[in-house]
């Protein structure tokens, strides 16, 4: 109340002009109107006040009475009209209300009508929009098919190829986890570089080793090797992972085509997807002691956009260990002036050896496809099919051809053989070979130094004396009646009464050619038995499927009914010069000998038959030796 | 119908609608009856912020008709007069913000007034008027509204739920109000 001073502290303040208002309207509380009741009595300051307030009052309300419209005038006209305006708006919401409510009852009335009606098309499209609502909204989808998700995100892929001038780069991040102790390693980082132009591929491995980058122009042997060594080094448990890896081509670029190359071999057809969260989980284990030491290989794939998100490779249960292969980064570039160097295809080994930034670390191997040993790989399909052909024409009896899987995958029948129409008999066999096949078999003119010719693929060729080392053909067996140890006992016994000497000298030379051409033809199918088991050792025909096995067992069978159908001719022949009983030497036979003791015995009866029926330096004691070598044939006979 | 809506008005009203001779009346007669009734005040308020007789009729018949269509939909009003007031305070202000002339429409009404009023006031009157007026302008909204309010009537509870402020905020503005009108005046005395 800025305009009405207090008078003292002992008499009541002035009422405020708001209060005065409230006072002059009679709005006051009652307590507060009482107090100010009796201020006002007693205060003139205060009555003066209100005083003025009135006169305010009554004159703005004299002021705003002349200026408001007349609104008598014209009074009952404008009610009038009033009523007829509310009349016809009731009755607009008296219609729209009707309307409204009779059309949705005329609707659900004909839709009743309808369902009654046609109540299994009805209910059909009830069952229909739920499945649409099902279908589109994931409502209920946490199981999900591995192969349309796989499929989905290969065409993911397929978008987000490198468009035309740039080249995309992949960031590829490593992990090893030990599920054992729960320890968690980051091993490191490859880098993939796809160019758009060409087919190549750079990659760069950064490690704790060290970096170093590799050019690839479509050969990928070898490169998952090279590089998942370096990333992981060298772990003995790894050997066989990365082997297996390798060996599948597989890279770690969490491609959905490696994706399908690493569980192509696993030898199981079990498989679970699952959508857990952002991503779908697919699982695909590998068939219990599986070569590789791999248990399941799992790929993350993420809803949203159906991305590969991440790679695991987990390791039986006795490892424990996952590798863990995440994609940290997709990013599109231009093809730089660098990149567009780095990609050109000459020569890339070249350019890849320039970029080696440690020389320690391992490198790759000759861009020159090379044979690989039967250890390191798995036998194949296509493998079974030449040692097949091979067999069919006999090849396998001897004669220096040999089957190499090569780095490259491919495969390559490299071989000696004596002339060109053997040559043509082999090739011709082995047309009947799919996949990717090599043959390179010389005849002896067409060989410079023999450097043309790759070692045998394994050690077994080294170790074991071959077929042809020592041996001597059949047919160019010297068969020196003189010096024979038992010509006499031959001669006696093919002696028929009226018959020349010399002619029983042919039936001798005729006896003792035979049974030495059985004597080396026994050994060569227990060679050849010996040479398929180690070539299709179990280790290698893991992955195989069952017709691949049947056919080599096949095989094997035939040469065992060969060694002893073989064996048993001889032991006849011998068994009539020798005067002993075929079913007393029976009883000696032992079981069923594996292809080793086979080796062993055709080796060794071999070696008596030649040294029986062949000119020798040193008489050996014949009725022991033939006695010996009787029991041998039987055993193998057996 | 409608019976139980014209026992609720009578009790808002409290007056001499209590013993209504209407209460067998349709709605729409009830609402034509407080149309007629109260059609007056509420003209000259809507007339005082849109400045125009004839748009000022329009909004008072709209907002009666609003009351119509919320006593239909049995709706509970607890005092007619202040809702109905809101609803025409509302309706002319949104009026008059659609129209671009919410500085405007007191100058305007005071203008189109003081033309109508020249030729037939005397000279005083013609003064008197015209002080009236330019006190009037010096008002912001809230004081210019609080006194029409009052001047129409209302208590300072129904002025408060019109405009939606507390019942002292309505004494104070109403004072504030009157203060300048008195110094305006006093000062053109």
């Amino acid at each position: 109340m800025p305009n009405v001073p207090n008078r003292s502290p002992l008499v009541p303040p002035h009422l405020s002009d708001a209060q005065l208002a409230a006072y002059q309207d009679g709005e006051m509380p009652r307590t507060e109107f009482e107090a100010a009741c009796r201020h006002v009595e007693s205060c003139w300051t205060c009555r003066s006040r209100l005083g003025v307030m009135q006169e305010s009052i009554d004159r703005f309300l004299q002021a705003r009475k002349k200026l408001l419209p007349e609104t008598a005038a014209f009074a009952e006209n404008r009610v009038e009209q009033f009523r007829q305006r509310l009349m016809r708006h009731s009755a607009e919401s008296e219609e729209a209300q009707a309307s409204l409510g009779e059309r949705m009852a005329f609707a659900f009335r004909q839709f009743l009508v309808a369902v009654g009606e046609h109540r299994k098309a009805a209910l059909a499209g009830a069952l229909a929009a739920c499945l649409l609502v099902v279908m589109f909204t994931d409502v209920l989808n946490t199981r999900v098919s591995a192969d349309s998700v796989l499929n989905r995100a290969q065409s993911y892929e397929l978008r987000h190829l490198p468009s035309r001038g740039q080249v995309s780069r992949i960031a590829v991040r490593i992990e090893r986890i030990d599920h054992k102790s729960g320890a968690h390693r980051q091993l490191g980082t490859i880098v993939e570089v796809r160019d758009s132009e060409t087919p190549i591929t750079y990659w760069n491995v950064d490690s704790g080793a060290g970096s170093f980058g590799r050019t690839v122009n479509g050969n990928l042997a070898g490169l998952t090797d090279v590089m998942l060594r370096a990333v992981l080094q060298g772990q003995p448990s790894d050997a066989p992972v990365i082997q297996y890896l390798d060996q599948q081509q597989w890279l770690p670029d969490i491609s959905i085509n490696g994706f399908r190359r690493l569980v192509a071999a696993r030898g199981s057809s079990e498989v679970s997807a699952r959508k857990a969260g952002d991503v779908f989980e697919l699982s695909y284990p590998f068939a219990t002691g599986h070569s590789s030491g791999i248990a399941e290989a799992r790929l993350l794939v993420n809803v949203s956009d159906y991305a590969p998100a991440s790679l695991s490779i987990l390791t039986s249960a006795e490892e424990a260990q996952e590798y863990r292969f995440t994609r940290i980064s997709t990013t599109t570039e231009p093809r730089a002036v660098e990149m567009a160097h780095l990609t050109l295809p000459p020569d890339v080994a070249d350019l890849s050896s320039q970029r080696s930034s440690e020389s320690s670390l391992p490198s790759l191997p000759a861009r020159r496809v090379t044979p690989l040993g039967y250890a390191d790989t798995q036998a194949t399909v296509e493998e079974v099919e030449v040692a097949e052909a091979l067999h069919r024409v006999d090849a396998c009896l001897g004669e220096e051809v040999y089957l190499f899987p090569m780095s490259d995958g491919s495969l390559l029948v490299q071989g000696l053989v004596d002339n060109p129409v053997r040559r043509d008999a082999i090739r011709q066999s082995l047309r009947s070979v799919n996949g990717p096949l090599k043959v390179e078999i010389y005849v002896p003119r067409e060989l410079k130094n023999g450097s043309e010719l790759y070692n045998p693929p394994d050690r077994f060729a080294e170790d074991a004396s071959g077929p042809t080392e020592g041996a001597v053909p059949a047919a160019l067996a010297e068969l020196s009646s003189a010096s024979m140890p038992l010509h006499d006992r031959i001669f006696k016994h093919l002696a028929r009464s009226g018959a020349s000497s010399d002619d029983t000298e042919k039936e001798v030379a005729i006896f003792s050619s035979e049974v030495v051409t059985h004597a080396r033809q026994t050994f060569l199918h227990a060679w050849a038995l010996k040479k398929l088991d180690r070539e299709f050792s179990p280790q290698r025909i893991a992955g195989l499927p069952p017709s691949a096995i049947r056919q080599l067992e096949k095989i094997r069978q035939d040469h065992q009914n060969w060694i002893a159908n073989l064996a048993q001719r001889q032991a006849e022949m011998l068994s009539d010069i020798a005067d002993l009983p075929v079913a007393a030497s029976m009883t000696e036979a032992a079981g069923h000998a594996d292809s080793d003791a086979l080796l062993r015995l055709a080796r060794e009866q071999n070696d008596l038959v030649r040294s029986l029926f062949t000119t020798s330096q040193q008489a050996p004691d014949a009725n022991a030796s033939l006695s010996r070598l009787i029991t041998v044939l039987h055993r193998m006979g057996s | 119908m409608d019976q139980e809506n014209t026992l609720k008005l009578n009790q808002v009203f409290g007056m001499e609608q209590a013993e209504s001779p209407r209460r067998s009346e349709p709605l729409e007669e009830t609402v034509v009856g407080l149309y007629a009734t109260m059609r007056p005040s509420l003209l000259g308020y809507a007339y005082q912020i849109v400045g125009s007789t004839g748009e000022a009729e329009d909004l008072v018949q709209i907002a009666f008709l609003k009351l119509f269509d919320q006593l239909s939909r049995k709706a509970q009003i607890l005092n007619v007069r202040s809702w109905l007031y809101r609803v025409i305070h509302n309706l002319a202000i949104d009026h008059i913000r659609r129209k671009g002339i919410h500085e405007v429409a007191v100058a305007e009404w005071l203008a189109h007034r003081s033309l109508q009023e020249t030729t037939r006031t005397a000279e005083d009157d013609l003064i008197q008027q015209q002080r009236i007026a330019q006190s009037l302008e010096v008002l912001n909204e809230r004081e210019r509204y609080c006194l029409t309010l009052r001047a129409e009537g209302l208590s300072y509870q129904e002025i408060g739920e019109v405009l939606g402020i507390s019942h002292k905020a309505v004494s104070v503005y109403l004072s504030r109000g009157l203060k300048k009108f008195e110094v305006r005046d006093a000062k053109r005395a």
